[in-house]
């Protein structure tokens, strides 16, 4: 095939020079117009317009793609198969507060802490022992430019170049805010139970403790009393009945406050009522009930009693109330809603020091129902708690299964 | 005018293009005038470019995806002329079909070639 340029002229060439000048200046959409002698320059043209058409959708795919790999807020690298950093977004710079000639061509791990356990996982990742679509996560930890230790966790997923494994690609999230949250969360519940367990050995040492050891006393005397003591046997005998009765009533007492049994056997109404009967007579307990409760889980309805014990104890402690009002809503296909306010002394709910003991475990309790918690207050105007409950599939949280 | 005209030599469709110029749509089309003449039974085929002097790169990238080559084992391109001999190349070395297909001149070579397939 023999090539022939005899056609070309000058125009042809120009709008050739013109063609290779609009794609140096990167616009890619020109396209050369071809003639219908379909001749050599025509073929050159030809060429060219469908390298300018290839190019054009990789220029495009390109500018989307680094538009979202600056976007993204998290620190984002790409790596080698060994492991060396081959390119990272703004944040990253920002993170480890290093330029990009810094830091490319670096073994991530020089500026990543991990612990072994998870480098072992890595390296069985990179070793082909996963599959490469699953990709790995994995913790640590690293020391930001600004902001000191920070606790991370890394989202690595093998990069690929036409099928051809080519490395890996990395997006590390800071972890720091939500575990300090855990750890302030777990505190609170170990401090909980800890609590609890002094509060139910003091109960058994304080009252059933001292009325056993009474009681102990009255029956070691009576034995050194003589058969024929009479009255006075009797009157000793009426207080052992006596201190059994009150040593029966403390058992109970422990027992309510561990869990009550009406809890278990009566369900969420008939212990609000039983703990209405606890309340002291001073302070008084409005109870506006729906009947929808009864259909969610034990161990929602006992969450939900341990935040009106929380609630309420925390008002006879400090509020000094005269009413507390309790109402439960249903919210149809959003849910429920509790709500208990009193008429107390209120706070400024703004200066008390971060969340209290009290109020995290009323947090912790409701969102495991995937609760939202909204507490207000003002010194003077009381405080009103109020939880929303939406629990699409209830089902799955009854995990408390004591019946 | 069809754009496309098919026949048999043998076990081989012969497919010409009747088109100048062929877009994603167009690309669609013939192909679905091809299935419905092999009735989708796998075949070869020779492609005679008479007419065609440019693609879309939408109708490249499809005529070269598994959806444009369902259908087709084999395929082997004839080309007569230097400009067409580029068009056909930019396609098999930059858009890659996903099946075994060859750019020749001689449309007897072709068929041989074609045949090494058959089963």
């Amino acid at each position: 095939m023999a090539t022939d340029f005899s056609n070309l002229t000058d125009e042809r060439l120009a709008e050739l020079s013109e063609l290779l000048a609009s794609y140096s200046n990167g616009d890619f959409s020109a396209q050369g117009r071809i003639s219908e002698n379909f001749d050599a320059l025509d073929t050159i043209i030809l060429g060219i317009n469908m390298l300018g058409e290839e190019i054009h959708e990789r220029a495009i795919s390109r500018d989307f793609m680094t538009s979202v790999f600056k976007a993204v807020k998290d620190l984002l690298f790409t790596v080698d198969a060994y492991g060396l950093i081959t390119e990272c977004n703004e944040a990253a710079e920002y993170g480890l507060g290093l330029g990009k000639e810094k830091i490319i061509g670096q073994d991530l791990k020089s500026f990543f802490q991990f612990s072994d356990e998870d480098l072992e996982r890595l390296n069985r990742y990179r070793g082909g022992q996963s599959n490469p679509g699953d990709g790995i996560g994995i913790e640590g930890t690293f020391n930001s430019f600004s902001k000191g230790k920070r606790y991370i966790h890394c989202d690595i997923s093998s990069l690929f170049n036409r099928d051809s494994p080519s490395g890996y690609v990395i997006l590390i999230r800071d972890i720091t805010e939500k575990k300090m949250a855990d750890k302030i969360l777990l505190r609170a519940m170990v401090s909980t139970l800890e609590e609890e367990r002094k509060r139910v050995a003091n109960d058994l040492h304080d009252s059933i403790g001292q009325e056993l050891a009474g009681l102990r006393i009255i029956l070691s005397h009576m034995l050194k009393m003589p058969s024929d003591a009479g009255a006075t046997s009797v009157k000793d005998k009426d207080m052992c009945i006596s201190i059994i009765d009150h040593t029966i009533q403390g058992l109970r007492d422990v027992c309510y406050n561990l869990l009550p049994s009406s809890l278990l056997g009566g369900g969420l109404y008939q212990t609000l009522l039983e703990l209405k009967r606890r309340i002291p007579k001073d302070t008084r307990l409005h109870i506006e009930y729906d009947k929808v409760m009864e259909v969610f889980p034990l161990s929602l309805q006992v969450d939900l009693f341990r935040i009106i014990q929380e609630f309420i104890s925390n008002t006879l402690k400090h509020a000094r109330a005269k009413e507390v009002h309790l109402t439960f809503k249903d919210l149809g296909k959003n849910g429920v809603q509790m709500s208990i306010s009193d008429d107390g002394i209120g706070f400024n709910i703004t200066s008390i020091p971060p969340p209290g003991r009290g109020s995290h475990t009323i947090k912790s309790r409701a969102e495991t129902f995937n609760g939202l918690v909204h507490m207000s207050s003002s010194p003077g105007a009381g405080t009103t708690l109020t939880v929303t409950f939406n629990l699409e599939n209830y089902e799955e949280y009854n995990t408390f299964d004591h019946r | 005018m069809s754009e496309l005209l098919l026949s048999w030599d043998g076990p081989i469709l012969i497919a010409d293009y009747q088109m100048k110029s062929a877009d994603r749509d167009m690309g669609e089309s013939v192909v679905n005038q091809r299935l419905t003449f092999t009735n989708g039974v796998p075949c070869l085929v020779l492609v005679k470019n008479q007419a065609l002097m440019s693609m879309t790169k939408g109708a490249r990238d499809f005529f070269s995806s598994e959806v444009g080559t369902q259908g087709i084992m084999a395929a082997a391109i004839i080309t007569d002329t230097l400009y067409k001999q580029s068009l056909t190349n930019f396609f098999l070395s930059v858009t890659r079909p996903s099946i075994p297909t060859r750019m020749l001149k001689d449309g007897q070579k072709a068929k041989e070639w074609l045949l090494t397939f058959q089963i």
